[in-house]
């Protein structure tokens, strides 16, 4: 959250004005990558926010592989931008989820040591380390169905939700599926498969 | 099993998963897609400002520039001279200089360069030499 306050202080010195000191095809090519991240951004974020199960770590994760594509990467051509943002979306997915499962150790070590009292007031830390509960903002996903698939999409092993998501929500052929998972084409078409068959089998009682 | 063998239930349970999904990245809160609008122009404005300033680049490697050039400063100085294990021209050097320098040496040499002007080689002269010498170091091997 800190991350997102200093994050906007930043985008406040943004000014239009600043790329008349840019040559013309980096003005071109930062367009491009606008364009791109502008396009992919919302269903990145549903792909992080699936993964972690949590609004504030996914938009970091976002955040985070954004900066990342621009600092690395904006010099490569456009259409290698979308397999190598989504791969560099799953590891700051990985990392995330690391660093959760670090600081609920911890956690729970000084739960045990110093007692219930000890934990910080606001419970703000523990409350991230395991949120099912779905997020009360987004109105559209208090849809039951919606819900139950997105416990089933958190249930998935990370290769296989990864195959999933990519291919469903994004939209990509399985040749750029492999090549944002880093892996063979023949691994994206089972770990597909092995999704669907694994969601179809928990939301049977949705959609019969 | 892959993804090519799927059954008709499949494709349609997949297409269905797949509407749901867009349809939720398509209703996204306006207070996040605000937040991912400006996560967008941050990663933007560090491009362009690591585009205008691409000066700060060199002025980065400078302390260490300036530190690598202080460290080449003192072993030059304290290092031993530069050139001493190059080896020195023997002193059969000076003796060469010596005898062009001298104008005897010289005018043989050119006799023996242009021998249609001067006449023919001296043999006898050569010969000479050549005994003058082998007496001289026989006589100093007798002494």
């Amino acid at each position: 959250m800190n991350s997102f306050a200093t994050l906007l202080a930043d985008t406040a010195s943004f000014l239009p004005s600043r790329n008349f000191d840019l040559p013309e095809s980096t003005q071109h090519s930062t367009r491009a990558l606008d364009g791109f991240l502008a396009g992919v951004e919302a269903r990145a974020f549903r792909i992080a926010q699936i993964a972690l199960r949590h609004e504030a770590d996914a938009l970091d994760a976002v955040q985070d592989a954004m900066l990342r594509l621009v600092r690395s990467y904006s010099n490569r051509p456009p259409e290698q931008w979308r397999p190598l943002f989504y791969r560099i979306l799953e590891n700051c997915i990985r990392d995330m989820q690391r660093r959760r499962s670090v600081r609920a150790r911890v956690l729970t070590w000084y739960h045990r040591a110093f007692g219930d009292d000890a934990i910080d007031a606001d419970g703000d830390a523990l409350e991230q380390v395991s949120d099912p509960a779905p997020i009360p903002s987004a109105q559209a996903q208090t849809d039951e169905t919606m819900r139950a698939l997105e416990v089933a999409l958190a249930r998935l092993p990370a290769r296989q939700r990864q195959a999933f998501l990519l291919r469903s929500l994004e939209g990509l052929d399985v040749a750029a599926t492999a090549k944002g998972m880093g892996c063979s084409e023949g691994s994206v078409k089972t770990h597909y498969f092995r999704a669907l068959q694994a969601l179809r089998a928990q939301l049977s009682e949705y959609w019969s | 099993m892959k993804e090519e063998q799927l059954d008709q239930d499949s494709f349609r349970f997949a297409r269905r998963v797949s509407q749901l999904l867009e349809q939720s990245a398509n209703e996204l809160p306006a207070s996040i897609r605000s937040r991912l609008t400006s996560a967008r122009y941050a990663a933007l404005a560090q491009r362009r400002a690591g585009s205008s300033h691409t000066g700060v680049v060199w002025r980065r490697w400078l302390p260490a520039g300036v530190a690598a050039a202080a460290v080449l400063a003192v072993l030059l100085l304290q290092g031993p001279p530069l050139g001493s294990g190059v080896p020195q021209p023997s002193s059969g050097g000076s003796e060469d200089f010596e005898m062009l320098a001298d104008s005897s040496a010289f005018a043989l040499a050119q006799d023996q360069d242009q021998p249609g002007q001067g006449g023919d080689v001296d043999y006898e002269f050569y010969d000479w030499a050549v005994y003058a010498a082998d007496d001289e170091h026989g006589g100093e091997a007798g002494s």
